[in-house]
């Protein structure tokens, strides 16, 4: 779904705004959300969804709802690193919901190709050829 | 319905035989997740807390095999028990709008709000991370089809703690390392493994020298590795602690077999006629038999048998089994009463 503010980036966000006085629920991207936050609330940045302050993050180092992700990005980033040995990339697997076909085949591969590698290190040589039968019939369908 | 589960110390599947369960009581896979539209858990108000298990129930509930048991329904004592079976955690055993959806063979357990809206636990005996993995992934992508989860396109699926963003994926083994302890190349060990990015601690706590010898092993990075990835690590790093453990028991058993023996039967006769036994030496001294019957000193004893006792030995467990509250003084004497029996039915 498109964001309902710039209509051309993904909405990830669901977020009362005020418009005219009255409160709406908008489904925005991650630009718009911020820019609206920051229009928003000038003096202390707050999580619009779960009203987490800066200060309570840097404190709790916590996050109190998925927008907080959005609002707080940088914050949450840099926290993320510190506990993730650095790292700031997810590549593992993502909900059934979003994935297309190509990525549960390309999901299925990775799997299997860690499965092979513990075969082959166990000399199970039957259980290896399976895998590796599987492994292409898969890259199969990807091609096709 | 509760019953069932504080029947036996041991699940159904937990009493079966596992691969390398002599040194590896249990494999754990835990899978955090949030959803999307709700404030997480640690930051909802009471009633939210309620409307959010409610609505997982009403999600989920319908699940064959599975029991909804809400915290608030049950005293204190019940939920610890829970806890020593490791079928709840300790933070939603201390809230009262809190659940577990829990399948009737015992080996998953899905936490409602728990640090995370969803924790998706799978607990097997012995060794079996990659099945107890394909067992969560599965209820996992069950619970995805009604609940829309809180994912991000670079940070993956979305955590209240960014330590378990990512994947929200921790695997964790539950490992018994006399030879280790007994030799003091625990220490080092330890070092290394928290220096590669593992988390290990005693099974009640922290310390090296863990009481019974158990320890923890879990990984700690939840994100950039594909979870295939981040289980092929925590194995190699697994096996390789299971090697120097077996290792460390050859020498012991090579060169101070008398002293072995000695400490065995002096365990042994404290465990048949001691009058008193704390939760903590008791499974010390059950280390001392579970460790002589891996070297063959002893016989009739088995794994699940060891797993068995120190469940049921434990504070809420015992009281659950006694049916009332129990003081510290009672609970050491009704604990050394049940070792007794246990031991009077024979073990060598």
């Amino acid at each position: 779904m498109l964001c309902e503010r710039c209509k051309r980036r993904p909405a990830v966000n669901e977020i009362q705004v005020v418009e005219n006085g009255i409160p709406v629920t908008r489904k925005l991207c991650r630009n718009c959300t911020v820019e609206l936050m920051s229009g928003y609330v000038p003096v202390v940045k707050r999580c619009p969804t779960c009203q987490l302050t800066q200060n309570e993050l840097a404190h709790l180092r916590k996050a109190g709802c998925a927008t907080c992700y959005t609002v707080f990005r940088d914050e949450l980033i840099k926290i993320t690193r510190q506990y993730q040995q650095g790292h700031d990339v997810h590549v593992g697997s993502m909900p059934d919901a979003l994935r297309t076909p190509d990525e549960r085949i390309e999901e299925r591969l990775q799997k299997l190709a860690g499965e092979l590698q513990r075969a082959v290190e166990q000399e199970d040589y039957e259980r290896a050829a399976r895998i590796k039968k599987e492994i292409i019939q898969l890259k199969g369908q990807g091609e096709a | 319905m509760m019953e069932p589960f504080l029947k036996h110390p041991l699940g159904p599947k937990m009493k079966e035989r596992a691969k390398l369960d002599d040194l590896v009581i249990s494999t754990r896979i835990r899978l955090a997740r949030n959803l999307k539209d709700t404030v997480f858990s640690p930051v909802l108000s009471k009633e939210s807390q309620h409307q959010l298990c409610q609505r997982v129930e009403t999600s989920l509930g319908g699940l064959q095999g599975f029991e909804y048991l809400h915290m608030g329904t049950y005293d204190v004592v019940t939920r610890q028990a829970l806890v020593e079976k490791h079928l709840i955690s300790p933070t939603i055993a201390g809230k009262e709008e809190s659940a577990v959806l829990l399948s009737e063979d015992e080996t998953i357990s899905v936490l409602i709000n728990e640090e995370d809206h969803l924790r998706i636990q799978t607990l097997l005996p012995g060794y079996q991370v990659e099945e107890a993995f394909e067992l969560a992934k599965r209820v996992d992508v069950l619970c995805g089809e009604s609940l829309p989860y809180a994912y991000d396109e670079q940070l993956g699926y979305l955590t209240t703690c960014p330590s378990n963003i990512g994947t929200g994926l921790r695997a964790s083994v539950m490992l018994h390392l006399p030879g280790l302890t007994l030799t003091g190349r625990i220490t080092p060990i330890l070092k290394e493994l928290r220096k590669l990015g593992y988390t290990i601690r005693g099974r009640y706590g922290e310390g090296s020298d863990a009481a019974g010898r158990l320890f923890q092993l879990s990984n700690q990075r939840t994100l950039g590795s594909h979870e295939s990835q981040l289980l092929t690590d925590f194995m190699e790093v697994t096996e390789q602690v299971i090697q120097a453990e077996r290792q460390a028991r050859e020498e012991l058993l090579a060169s101070n077999q008398d002293e072995l023996e000695d400490q065995f039967y002096r365990s042994y006769g404290i465990l048949r006629y001691a009058k008193l036994l704390s939760s903590t030496e008791t499974i010390e001294r059950l280390s001392d038999l579970h460790l002589a019957s891996d070297l063959g000193i002893l016989s009739d004893w088995s794994p699940p048998q060891f797993h068995e006792l120190i469940v049921k030995l434990q504070s809420g467990f015992l009281q659950k089994h006694f049916g009332k509250t129990l003081s510290t003084k009672e609970r050491d004497r009704e604990r050394a009463t049940l070792v007794r029996r246990t031991l009077d039915h024979g073990l060598v």
